[in-house]
Order: C-alpha cells, then structure tokens, then sequence
C-alpha cells in the first residue's frame, strides 16, 4: 500500500528541470529547482486530468497528443507542437550518460515537394448500413464467428484461406491430406468458417464431380472435428450441404459406372457425425433431418438413390430413427420397391440395381434396428439410452399423435413379413435359438455378444454381398424351387408368402412371440395398411405379389405425414 | 442599534443604483469565469481578494464590537468601490457610514500587505497567506464577503475557511477516533455513520494542506485513502496529487467541494449518537467541519442500509437534500394538435379498387382521440410558448401516424431488429451522431471540426438553387418546391464547414430543416438542410460546449458545456433565455423532456439535474451514478429518466416522484447511448464496450412498488434484476456504439465509427 502510494504518479526529476531551465538560460538554484519540479509535476497531472474530458466526449479510449495540447489551451498554456504524429514517436538514449531523447528526423521539404510518389489521399468517410440482428436473434455466437457490419480479413488469413481451398479441391491428393488435417487443427481460422461454409454449400455446383464433392465432404469432416472452431448456425449450412450429397440424385449417378452410393454412405456418417458432435447447436435440427429424410422416402417419383440415401441417412442417425421413420413407412415403400424389382425388363435393368441397393440398406437398417431393440429391452442397456436427453426438452412443447412403440414381436414379425428368410439370415443365431427356445429374457446377452460383430461389418453389409443370395431366396420363392442353404430357427424358407405370414409356424424360436390379436390390433391404430396384417388364414393365401398389388404402387400413399418430436427419439448409437 | 440599521439600508441603496448594478454583472461572469478553472482569470480572481485583505486586517481592529460583520461588509464594499475608481460612491459611502479615518488606513495597509507579500512569496499566494495569517475570525470572514459580494464565493474566500489550525499531528487521532467510534456502533448505524468517513477525510486532508503541513497530508492520506468507498477513486486520486497550498487555487475538484455543502442523508438516531459522541469527547475539530462543511438532511425512521446508501451516493457533492426534489414536475405529455388524417388513401389502396366509398374514415381517428383527454400531470398547454404548426408539420404528423400504426410492438418476445449504421474511414475521429425523427437523414459530428450528413434514404440531398437562379423560377408552376432545388447538387452527403474544434454534438430539429452543432470553439452552429450553409453561430458558453439538443417541438434548443452552465436558446435569439446554474462540475449531456417543458442536464459532477424551463429553477437532483454522465433518455410517457454514465450503469429515475427506480448493470464501458423504444417497452443502451443492450423496461417499472413511505424519504431498496431485466447483448465487431435510435415502426438504428 505504502510502496504503491509512494509512485502514484510519475515525477520529473529535479535534474531535468534544471537542465531544461539551463537550456533556456536560467541557473536554478537547489531550492528552486525542488519548488519547480513538483509544480510542474502537478501541473502536468492536472493538465492530464482535464485532457481526459476531451478524450471522453471524443468518445475515444486512447488519449492522443491533441487531447492534451486542448487541455494546456485551455489553461491558457501553449500547446506542445509537433507531437502530433500518428505513429509512435521512438525514444531513445544516448550512449554517454543517462539521456534520452525523442528521434526527430529532419525532413526535407524540397525533396517531399517534388517527390514523384504522391500519397494517395484518405478514403472518402462514408455511412454503411446493414442488419446485425434480426428481431433480436443471432446474438448466440461469440464475436468471432459474427458477420459484422465490417468484415475484416488480415491478408494471412486470406493467403491462408486461398492455399487451403486451392489444395483440398485441387489434384495433390497429398496436399489435401496437410490441408484438411491443418483445417482440422488449426485454431485461428473463426473469421474464415464463414467462408469455407459457403464454399462447402458449392457442392450444389459440382454434382456432376464425386471427387469433387468427396473433398468437400472431407472439408465438412474436418471444420466439425476442429476443436477450435464454434460452428453455431453454420451447422445448418454444414448440414444442408451433407443432405445434398447424400439424398439428391446427383447429376454423376446418371452414369452408373460412377460410385456414387459410396459418396452417399459417407455423408450419412458424416452426417450423423455431425449431429451427435454439434446438434445440441441448433435447436430441432434432429426433427427437421427426419423429416426431411421422411419427405424423400414417401415421394415415390424421386429415384431410387434419393431413397438409398433417405434410408442410409435414417440409419446413420441411430435405430431409433429407423424405428420412427423407416419402419412405419415400410410397407407403403416396400410395394414400390417390389415392382421395381419385379420388373425383368431389360430397359429397367439399371433400376432395378439401383432397387436392390436400396433393399440392401434397409435390410441393413433394419438388422440394426432389430438388434438394437432386443438389446434396449436389456435393462443393462437402459441407461445408456438417456445419452442424448438433452435433445428432449427443444421437443417437448410439440404436438405428438400418440405414437406407441411397436412391441419388438410385432416388428419382427413384420419386418419379416417383408424379408423372409433373408432377415433371419443375417442374425446367423438361427440355430442354437432354434433349437434351445429360450425365455426372451434370456435373450439379450446372446444378441448382445454378437453385435461386434453385426456392427462391424455394417459398411461391407451395406454393399451387400449377401444381398444376391436374399435375391435368390426371392426368385426362389416365387418359382418355388427350393435349395440348401441355412435354416435359420427352423422356418420354412421355401415358401415366401407364407412365411411372409406366418412367421412362427415353428414355434417362436429367435424372439418367441406370439401375435396376438390384441397386439396387432393396437398397432393398427392409424395406419392404414396394418389391417392386412392379422393373422388371417385367408390372407396366406394370398400370394405376396397381389397383395403389393393392391397397393397404390406409384404416386404419393395416402398416408398422413407423421409429425416428430424429439422427445421420443432417444439417439444412444452404440458404435 | 441605529448604525446598523443605517449601514443596512445604505448597503441597500447601493445595490439599487443603475451603476451599481452594471459592476454587479462584470463581477458575475468574472467568478463564473473562475469557476470554471481558467488560468487566465485567476488574475481576475485577484480584482475580489482586496476585500479579504482589508477585512481580514480590519478585523483585528474592530474585533470584538457586535457589529463587526456588518462593518467588514462595508469595508468590502468600499474596497470594491475603490478598486474600480467610482469615488463619488465610495465619498457618499464612506459620508454616511462615518468611516472616515478608514481612507489613509486602507492605504496604508495595502501597502504593508505588499511588503508582507514580497517577504513572504510570490505574488499570487500573498493574499493566500494574509488570509492565512488571520486565525480568530474566520468564520466571519467566510461568512461576510459571502453577504456583500455575490453568492458564488471566490477562491481566496473559500479557501481561507481552512486556516483553522488544529494540531497537525492530531488529525489522524481525530479520524481514526471517529473511526473507531463508528465502528463500535450498532451495525444498523454503522452505515449511515460511515458517510461521514469521505467529506471528513477530505477536509481534513485540504485543511492539513493548507495549512502546509504536507508531511502530515501526505501521512494521513496513505493511512485512510484505503478506506474510502471504491467509487470516489477518481477524485482520491485528484486529491493525491495535491499537496501544495499553492495547488489549490484554481483547482476545479477543491472549489468544486468547498462551494457546496455535502450532503448526507443520516437518520435521526444515527445522528444523535454521532452527536453525543463528539460532544462527550470534545471532539471539536470534526464538529467544526461537519458545521461548517456539512449538511446533514436527518430523516426520522429507520436507518438506511448499506446497500441502499450507496446506491444514493457517489456524486461530487453527497446526495441530494430531500427538499431539492420535493417540486411538483409536470411530467405529463401535452395534448397533440387534432388533425384530421386522411388515414391510409394510399396503403389501402388495394381494398379501394372496387370503387368503394371511403366511408368510416373520419371516424376512425383514434390517436386524435386518446389523447384529447387532459393528462392530470401534464403542464398547461400554453405554459411554454410553442411554435405553431405549420402545413408542412401537419403533413409530417399524419405520416408519423400512418407509420405508427404499422409500428411493431416490442416486448421481451418481439426484441427489435437492429441496423447498424456504420462510419467507415472515419479517420479524424466520429464524435457525434445523430438520426432524424423519421430516419431519413443522418449527420456525424467529427473531431475535425466539420460536420457532415448524409442521406439514408435513396433522395439525394440538393440544395436550392442560388438567388440569381431562383429569380428565374416559375412561381405559380405547381411543383415550385421541386423547381428550387438545384439538382447539380444532388449528392449523398454534405460537409458542413464553420467550427474550428471538434464537434460535440449535433442534434436535427423535428422538422429537418436545421441541423445544431456544438463544439469545443465554444459555439452551437445553426445549420440550414435547404442550403447546407450556416445560419447562425450561437456564443454564450466560452468553453468547451458538450452537447446541444432541439426541443421535440423545435424552436428552443438546450446547450451544455465546460463552463457548468445549460443554456436554454431560442433559434430566433441570439442570446441565451434561460441559464442553468448548478452544476459542479461540466454539463456533459443534456436532452429535453417530451413535453418541452423540462431539460435533464447530466454532468462530470455525477448528477442528474432537472430544470423547469418556464422559471429556471432546478426541480430534481438525482445522485447514484458513481462516475461522469454522458446518455440521458427519457421515456416516451414522460414519466421516467435513464441516464447512463462512465461507470457502465445506467439508473432509472422516476421523475414524479424524484426516486431512483432501477438500476442496470452489464455494461463494461462508457455508456454513450440510451433510447426507449417509440412505446417505452425496451430501453436500449449502447456502449464504449461495442454492444447494444436490451432491456425490458415495463418490467423495470413494474417492479419497483412506490408506496407512500418511500416516496416520502426517497429510500428504495433497489431490486438485484439486472440480468432478468436484460433481454439481449448484440455485440459489433469493433465499434462503439455512440447513438441508438428507434424508427417510427421501431427498428432500432445504432450507429459508431469502426475502429480498427
């Protein structure tokens, strides 16, 4: 307190008033001197003290020279001249003894008179106007990430912007590997996000280039792994540029040597990279993905890609996502999906690959979605489904339609309905369920230890080597010829139809159900076409043929757009 | 006594004299002058001293008489009579008082006074230390130029009030006794006793100085600065500073707290206790100060605690007395002029295709109609003479109107959408900024002396056309407004050259047709928007002038500056109509109140002043800021004050009442902007710190409940909802925020200088 009260203020030492008095001639004497310099010293703080009023009502933080010169005006003081440069002023010492001095280069007059470069005067001052906030919105993001009235770049971040841009969309493929793992890391480009957000939105531009478009996805990857950077509403753009990749049908599908659906896969992880590392940013964005995706999935005019990619992005984004959107728009998709597939013609041969990709992924979803339902009846499992409880509350004001889940007998007797044999295939746990019926409690940890392994080669199954051989069982059952293979917990695969309604003829040997009527009859609730399946004998019959023809095979189905809210959804993705 | 009743009346006949009279004013702006810290006019300051001189010195001879105080009067008068050679005056004088030895004495003392200054020190401290020199009747010496001379002491006469000599070495025993004492008080007490702490420790500290004893200063202030409330930092650290009798003279902080009384606010209880224990302890050097120096306003009822205390304090000169904001203030809004509106000929168009008659029009004028009810605290219509409408008025009321019914209501879920306008290579420092009512123009004050505007809108700004090329014009042609602009002109923005210093301030008349400047020359320029040339330099202030404001109805318009005093003008006058007088310090912001008849002046002394145009007379104090004020706002219902200072905070005043209301905290910097939303929903502030805050200012209002028992004593407890209160924070990338404004649909204009 004493030591800090002792400076309070800086002091011109007696010698330099002394000194200063010699240079103008007058000899001071030790009292004077002492008298002198601590009324100047206050006279200097005083002086400071009243220029700060004019720095104030400048508005200004800085007090300049011009400040002060006002201030000794004012006291009827003459100004100090020539201090009023812009740049600081080097103050420097001399060698012998303790002086120091301010460095006044002398300028010449002549030679700045009839220099050739004339400066080039002063930007005009001017008023520029624009929208910083909408009826009070955009104040989330921290300063950095604002697009403000100016926008300013040093000239490093731009060079930087450019190399980045120029390496990751250019040929080296190794310079693109530097340029998106310095993207990744780097923690000074918040001023940039903007611009690499809109040169990531230009993927609406290069449809026709996969490559393209697969940099650019690779950007993304890197923006949203960078620890640094705060993507606030950006993810939306981010978002909306992962969606085109992934549910367009891109102008490079038209050629079907192009490998587009690998671009399509990658974009629904990326995307549900995205949402589980930064959805908490923007509030419903789950539920807007979900529809989004629903929209593609019950438009039956879009291609079959936009499905593939509706169906891969469903189940990118978690089970319950497939449970939600795919599963209940089954069996309207599943008819249009089986004419196509039905269909031999030759002109329809590039279709009917594209359908059979798409049968693939959702048999993959569906799995999963199976899986991942005998495992969360696990009460092992339960906690891990409260993950993403965060997303709950943006939903919870929604309207909902009671939406019931489907009890997991039920499902898999659909689902079944559907795939036949070529589902139970997948669950390889066939025989030893077969054979042992095991209380369904005791279920769970069998499913749950071969899950590894289910999960592991999800993206090998999304290419579906297996898909052929659940082509055959098709072809097969239709031309009833029957032909070893598995089978799985004793069901009879020979004779599709039935089994697409009957699954259990041999008692309940994976998930031992029983359908009950009063369990179908609840699931009828509001959906049109689960009447068909009761547990009728007559409609066994029925070949599985005329009963997708009964459905309205092209055009929208009538049933009504279901409307989501998140606080059902519950996005626990064991990966 | 007949001689005193003589004196008396003689004085009286003095002062009546024409001649008289015209000393009287050159004294007043002399000490106005020095006032206001000018260097130069401490030379003038010397012209009043020889009173002191002759007083002081003639004091002795006549001390003693039961007259004595009227007897120094008259020799002040006769000294001053002398000074400026009126001997016929001081002959009569001097006849009639039967003063008549006192001619060769006076002389002869001047001369000795001479000679003992030269002995002494120099020539400006020798009146110093006569007066110094004088210890018995001090008080008397205050006391009478006080009585013969003006109201406004001058320095020598405030400063000899300190020549008390105590013992030196005591002062601190005496500060840490009452120290000691306070803190052994009941806790209710011990707050409101703890006031006294700052006005005593500064006097203290002045007397020690003065009385040259800066070892003892300086010792005393490093032992009890430390104690001081955080918020009188700035002018502690005026006072480190100071350690020379020769440094206070002419120190603007020093005359600032000598000329007026601080003022504390202790409860009856308190101030017994602090009464009996000066008695008991015969403490009579504090006594003295808190006499002399003091004002102690004691309420009965509770003590006040501590966080209501300093809520209320801060300012340069203590609290405000009670009686100071007791007036009765016409807060409410004037009755607006009927005007029929053609309401909406063009905007429903669209309905009116068919050919229908526009037939419940004329009934449907609701504005006209809520406010012809007589509002019971609005002022008389014609208590303030305003100008009358003219066409042009109306029209621009009619479309004010249609524009209000399209305006959006705001409230804590609607926030307003905010434009930002910002000044780019603004190089030689934006200082000032403001909009037009109807957001049609806006014009820049810059330090580089100039003034510019510019138009928001796509119309270009034109002049009119020289007066040989309007002899040219076809009068009657229907579109002669059009004829006369100079389309050549036509441009975007235009410089206004005259002041030679930066520009303050700049303020649009509400008809658009002038634009006011003020600026550190000293000047408020009247500029005309048809020719953008300037039509009238207003001087008055001779120092720097702060800010300039139009009356909402146009016509007066309100300065303020260095010199401590708001002059109130009228555009047609060259001369000032009212004087503001007051302040402690500069006029830093000033704005009208939307009835016109009312101006809030804000000032470096850390008040909020409330001055009644029709009498002069200050009708509200407001304390509480803790730093210099620079954005006042009031209200759209008139009801309500937001001012905001350097300390970050801005205070809600309740001007019926005189309370202060709310307080809101979240800015760091200097807030230089502050406007209610055109229904008063959302109080916007914008800072130094680069954001524009949001507050929900019905609920601010809401919340405070005024009944009669704190209206009557002026304490609140001020509620902690800063932050319920704040609805946003909108940052700028890296501009000040130093205007804010609200169209007439309520989208909020801000504007600053991006500073790079």
């Amino acid at each position: 307190m004493a030591d800090r009260e002792e400076r309070r203020f800086a002091e011109v030492p007696r010698e330099s008033i002394r000194l200063m008095a010699e240079s103008a001639g007058v000899e001071l004497s030790d009292d004077v001197a002492a008298l002198l310099t601590e009324d100047v010293c206050y006279r200097l703080r005083e002086a400071t003290q009243n220029s700060s009023q004019f720095m104030r009502h400048a508005k200004r933080r800085k007090l300049t020279v011009e400040d002060f010169n006002r201030a000794l005006r004012w006291s009827n003081v003459e100004a100090v001249c020539g201090y009023g440069a812009q740049d600081t002023l080097p103050f420097r010492p001399i060698k012998e003894g303790d002086l120091f001095f301010v460095e006044d280069r002398e300028v010449n007059l002549v030679e700045l008179a009839l220099a050739t470069n004339i400066p080039k005067g002063c930007a005009e001052t001017m008023v520029r106007v624009q929208v910083s906030y909408l009826d009070g919105k955009g104040n989330l993001e921290p300063q950095g990430t604002v697009p403000s009235a100016v926008q300013t770049l040093s000239d490093d971040l731009l060079k930087y912007y450019q190399q980045i841009t120029r390496s990751i969309l250019g040929e080296d493929p190794h310079l693109m590997k530097v340029a998106l793992l310095d993207l990744q890391s780097n923690s000074k480009i918040a001023a940039l996000l903007p611009y690499f957000v809109y040169v990531i939105s230009g993927v609406k531009s290069v449809s026709h280039d996969l490559e393209q478009l697969n940099r650019l996805l690779h950007m993304v990857k890197s923006l949203v792994q960078n620890p640094y950077l705060y993507l606030g509403s950006y993810v939306r753009s981010l978002v909306s540029s992962v969606m085109y990749c992934i549910l367009e049908p891109l102008a490079a599908s038209i050629n079907p040597l192009n490998d587009h659906w690998t671009l399509r896969d990658y974009a629904a992880l990326l995307l549900s990279h995205i949402f589980w590392t930064h959805g908490d940013l923007v509030s419903g964005l789950y539920h807007q993905i979900l529809l989004s995706l629903q929209k593609v999935l019950s438009d039956p005019v879009r291609p079959l890609c936009s499905h593939y990619g509706a169906v891969v992005g469903l189940h990118a984004l978690g089970w319950k996502a497939v449970e939600r959107v795919l599963y209940p728009h089954l069996p309207a998709y599943w008819a249009n999906l089986q004419a196509v597939l039905d269909d031999y013609s030759v002109s329809n041969a590039q279709v009917k690959a594209d359908g059979h990709k798409v049968y693939g992924a959702i048999l993959v979803a569906v799995e999963r979605l199976l899986k991942m339902k005998a495992l969360s009846l696990s009460p092992l499992s339960e906690p891990g489904l409260g993950i993403a409880s965060h997303l709950h509350a943006g939903g919870a004001g929604c309207p909902w339609e009671d939406w019931t889940p489907v009890p997991l007998p039920a499902m898999y007797c659909e689902l079944y309905s559907f795939f036949g044999d070529s589902l139970a295939v997948r669950f390889s746990t066939g025989p030893s369920l077969g054979n042992s019926p095991p209380a369904p409690l005791a279920q769970p940890p069998t499913t749950r230890k071969e899950l590894p392994g289910g999960t592991a080669n999800l993206d090998t199954a999304r290419k579906m080597p297996q898909l052929t051989a659940n082509l055959n069982i098709m072809q097969r059952s239709r031309s009833s010829s029957s032909r070893p293979g598995q089978r799985p917990s004793g069901l009879s695969r020979d004779v599709f139809p039935k089994a697409r309604f009957n699954p259990l003829p041999a008692g309940p040997p994976i998930f031992s159900f029983v359908i009950g009527g009063r369990q179908m009859g609840r699931r009828c609730q509001g959906r049109r076409f689960q009447t068909t399946f009761t547990p009728s004998q007559p409609l066994s019959a029925v070949s599985s043929r005329t009963y997708a023809h009964k459905l309205p095979v092209i055009g929208r189905v009538g049933k009504p757009v279901r409307r989501w809210t998140c606080s059902q959804y519950s996005l626990h993705l064991p990966l | 006594m007949p001689t005193v009743c003589d004196t008396r009346s003689e004085m009286a006949a003095v002062q009546d004299a024409p001649v008289e009279a015209d000393n009287e004013k050159e004294i007043k702006t002399e000490t106005l002058n020095d006032a206001a810290g000018n260097h130069a006019s401490a030379a003038g300051g010397v012209i009043p001293s020889p009173p002191v001189a002759s007083t002081s010195s003639s004091g002795p001879a006549k001390a003693g008489g039961p007259g004595s105080e009227e007897q120094q009067t008259l020799m002040a008068v006769l000294q001053f009579l002398k000074k400026n050679n009126f001997v016929g005056a001081v002959d009569v004088l001097r006849r009639e008082a039967g003063i008549l030895e006192d001619s060769d004495e006076s002389q002869g003392q001047e001369l000795a006074a001479s000679a003992l200054g030269g002995a002494e020190a120099g020539d400006a401290t020798c009146t110093l230390s006569r007066a110094s020199s004088c210890t018995t009747s001090t008080p008397a010496v205050a006391a009478a130029p006080a009585k013969g001379g003006e109201d406004q002491p001058d320095v020598n006469v405030v400063l000899s009030a300190y020549s008390q000599q105590g013992d030196p070495a005591l002062y601190q025993g005496y500060y840490s006794g009452l120290k000691k004492f306070v803190e052994s008080v009941l806790d209710c007490h011990r707050a409101e006793l703890s006031q006294l702490f700052y006005p005593l420790f500064v006097h203290m500290y002045l007397e020690l100085v003065y009385n040259n004893h800066e070892t003892e200063a300086k010792a005393f202030f490093e032992k009890f600065s430390g104690d001081q409330e955080c918020y009188y930092q700035d002018d502690l650290r005026v006072l480190s500073g100071l350690t020379k009798k020769e440094h206070m003279k002419g120190n603007e902080t020093l005359l600032d707290f000598r000329t007026s009384k601080f003022v504390l606010r202790i409860s009856r209880d308190s101030y017994q206790l602090l009464k009996r224990h000066l008695q008991e302890r015969q403490n009579n050097q504090i006594w003295n100060i808190i006499q002399e120096h003091l004002y102690i306003d004691i309420f009965d009822g509770m003590p006040r605690s501590k966080s209501q205390i300093d809520s209320m304090s801060g300012s340069l000169a203590g609290e405000a007395k009670r009686e100071a904001n007791k007036a009765k203030v016409f807060y409410g809004l004037l009755k607006e002029p009927e005007i029929d509106v053609p309401l909406d000929d063009e905007d429903e168009e669209g309905e009116n295709e068919e050919g229908k008659p526009k037939k419940k029009k004329p009934k449907k004028d609701s504005m006209g109609s809520k406010s012809k009810k007589q509002d019971p605290n609005a002022p008389q219509q014609n208590r303030i003479p305003l100008p009358e409408l003219k066409d042009s008025d109306k029209l621009d009321k009619i479309m004010y109107m249609k524009e209000a019914t399209k305006r959006i209501r705001l409230g804590p879920e609607s926030l307003p959408s905010i434009c930002f306008y910002t000044f780019l290579n603004a190089y030689q420092g934006l200082t000032a900024v403001d909009f037009t009512d109807d957001s049609s123009l806006i014009a820049g004050g810059f330090a580089d002396s100039t003034v510019r505007v510019w138009s928001v809108t796509p119309k270009k700004l034109r002049s009119v056309k020289s007066a040989a090329d309007l002899n040219l014009i076809d009068k009657e042609s229907d579109d002669v407004l059009e004829r006369i602009m100079d389309e050549k002109s036509a441009s975007e923005s235009k410089i206004l050259y005259g002041h030679s210093g930066p520009v303050y301030g700049v303020s649009f008349s509400p008809d658009r047709n002038y634009l006011l400047s003020c600026s550190e020359d000293g000047t408020v320029r009247l500029w005309s928007l048809q020719t953008f040339t300037c039509l009238v330099g207003y001087k008055g202030h001779n120092y720097p002038v702060w800010d300039t404001q139009f009356s909402p109805y146009g016509y007066y318009f309100i300065s303020g500056g260095h010199d401590r005093v708001a002059r109130l003008w009228a555009t047609d006058h060259y001369q000032p109509l009212r004087m503001f007088a007051g302040h402690l310090a500069d006029i830093t912001c000033t704005q009208f109140h939307p009835n016109s008849n009312y101006v809030a002046t804000g000032s470096a002394d850390r008040t909020v002043r409330l001055w009644d145009i029709l009498n002069g007379n200050c009708v509200r104090i407001f304390t509480g800021h803790k730093g210099p004020i620079h954005s006042l706002a009031f209200s759209p219902n008139g009801k309500y004050l937001a001012s905001g200072a350097t300390d970050g905070r801005v205070l809600l005043w309740d001007i019926g009442h005189g309370l202060m209301i709310g307080e809101l905290k979240g800015h760091t910097d200097t807030v230089y902007s502050l406007k209610f939303s055109r229904d008063g929903e959302i109080l916007a502030s914008g800072s130094m710190d680069n954001t524009v805050r949001l507050w929900d200012s019905i609920k601010a209002f809401d919340d405070i409940e005024t009944d009669d028992f704190t209206a009557a004593t002026g304490h609140i407890h001020l509620p902690e909802n800063s932050q319920e209160l704040l609805l946003g924070t909108y940052m700028t990338k890296s501009t000040p925020v130093i205007h804010l404004h609200f169209t007439r649909r309520n989208l909020l204009l801000a504007a600053g200088a991006y500073n790079p």
